[in-house]
């Protein structure tokens, strides 16, 4: 006899075969000790499931609560999203140029303890560099320096997103060498970059998992992301709860 | 229709992940599936059906999972499954394997996503082409038909490559 697919027992567990499937799959069951034993597995695992990973655990909620933000709040889309932005994106070529870095002129007094995650943003600024915060206005040329602290054996992937829907990648620790933190635990990391003429904004995420990360997963993500500036800009990136997240925005003027 | 989204999860997340776990093979990577499935309900909430749900969010668990499969070139296994059971034969080592994977890639490469997936269902999940109809939507003449084509162009690959 065939094996019945999982999806019909499913569907059967659901009730949402036709009357006369589940009329004929209730006459199976009743007779077949292994199917009886295959509808009690899947019972299980739902509930199973939903103690394991209940509804509020995921980041589902927040993607809804988001996606109601957006509707009642379009503040963003009055920022960013102008008649012109069609020709903008258009005219819009690079994204960052590499350059060296400049460790030297940043100021480490910051001494960051415990386990904290943390992304940091520098701009060079003559001799100096300035802590750029979230929210802080960046223009066409400023050159960046990124730095993160995460603790050790914890693994890390930098990307930015930008007016333009271009996702660059920064680091990954998949794929660069791991570097001493210094005594404040603050990496940086091994180059700087200038930022090009994308409009709007630029947001940098530090995404941070205790397990391997696919960079090509998460950048996949991340393009994806990156075609709704809204979401872009004001939402958390779409992982999972194993991962954890930080971002940091910059506004980009003239 | 509108749907509740919370709702769905509890009635139909258990579903989805179980199906994420068989094709992934990998419980985080199941776990993040799932959760993807779950956003692209979100997304398109307002223009779901609501006859079958099990059916639709069954559809998309196994192409978000193969589109995974894909990106991480992990797809060999379950391509080969498929390309054996086109062949009608099983085959035995590593290096055919690839090659039928490639073949796959060359049999799927202008084909509807949903063809893949009807594939999945047919040759792997061994679903009967009314079952297939049942959970893809399309009608059973439909399911047959793309199988029929499928089968051909494996029939011209096969001569004109091994």
């Amino acid at each position: 006899m065939r094996k019945i697919p999982d999806i019909v027992l499913e569907q059967y567990v659901l009730g949402e075969l036709s009357s006369e499937k589940m009329r004929e799959m209730k006459s199976l069951i009743d007779s077949d000790v292994s199917l009886r034993n295959r509808i009690k597995l899947i019972e299980k695992s739902n509930n199973n499931f939903l103690n394991k990973y209940p509804f509020s655990k995921t980041c589902i909620p927040s993607i809804i609560s988001a996606g109601r933000k957006k509707r009642s709040d379009s503040r963003f889309r009055k920022m960013f999203i102008v008649p012109s932005a069609a020709l903008a994106l258009a005219a819009c070529t690079l994204i960052f140029i590499k350059v060296s870095p400049f460790f030297d002129s940043i100021d480490n007094s910051v001494i960051i303890k415990g386990n904290a995650e943390n992304l940091f943003l520098y701009r060079k600024n003559g001799n100096q560099a300035d802590m750029l915060k979230n929210g802080d206005a960046a223009k066409k040329n400023d050159i960046l320096q990124i730095a993160y602290q995460i603790p050790q054996e914890r693994n890390c992937i930098i990307f930015s997103i930008d007016g333009n829907s271009n996702v660059t990648l920064h680091y990954s620790s998949s794929k660069s060498t791991i570097q001493e933190g210094g005594k404040n635990g603050k990496i940086f990391v091994p180059e700087s970059y200038q930022l090009d003429d994308a409009p709007y904004f630029e947001r940098f995420f530090m995404i941070t998992s205790d397990k391997k990360i696919y960079d090509d997963d998460i950048l996949s993500r991340a393009e994806k992301f990156a075609l709704d500036r809204d979401k872009a800009v004001s939402e958390s990136f779409p992982v999972g709860s194993s991962f954890s997240q930080q971002s940091v925005l910059i506004v980009k003027v003239k | 229709m509108e749907i509740d989204v919370e709702e769905y999860y509890n009635r139909y997340a258990p579903m989805v992940m179980r199906r994420c776990r068989s094709i992934l093979k990998d419980e985080d990577l199941a776990y993040d599936a799932m959760q993807e499935v779950f956003m692209k309900l979100v997304e398109k909430k307002s223009r779901l059906k609501g006859d079958y749900p099990s059916s639709l969010l069954y559809t998309m668990a196994t192409n978000h999972c193969l589109n995974v499969l894909k990106k991480r070139n992990r797809e060999v296994n379950i391509s080969v499954e498929i390309f054996d059971n086109i062949q009608g034969s099983a085959k035995e080592n590593t290096e055919e394997n690839l090659i039928n994977a490639e073949m796959l890639d060359i049999i799927f490469k202008n084909e509807k996503p949903s063809t893949r997936d009807i594939a999945v269902m047919y040759y792997v999940d061994k679903m009967t082409y009314e079952e297939v109809s049942h959970v893809s939507g399309l009608s059973v003449s439909g399911v047959r038909k793309r199988l029929r084509n499928l089968q051909g162009k494996v029939t011209g690959i096969k001569e004109e490559f091994l």
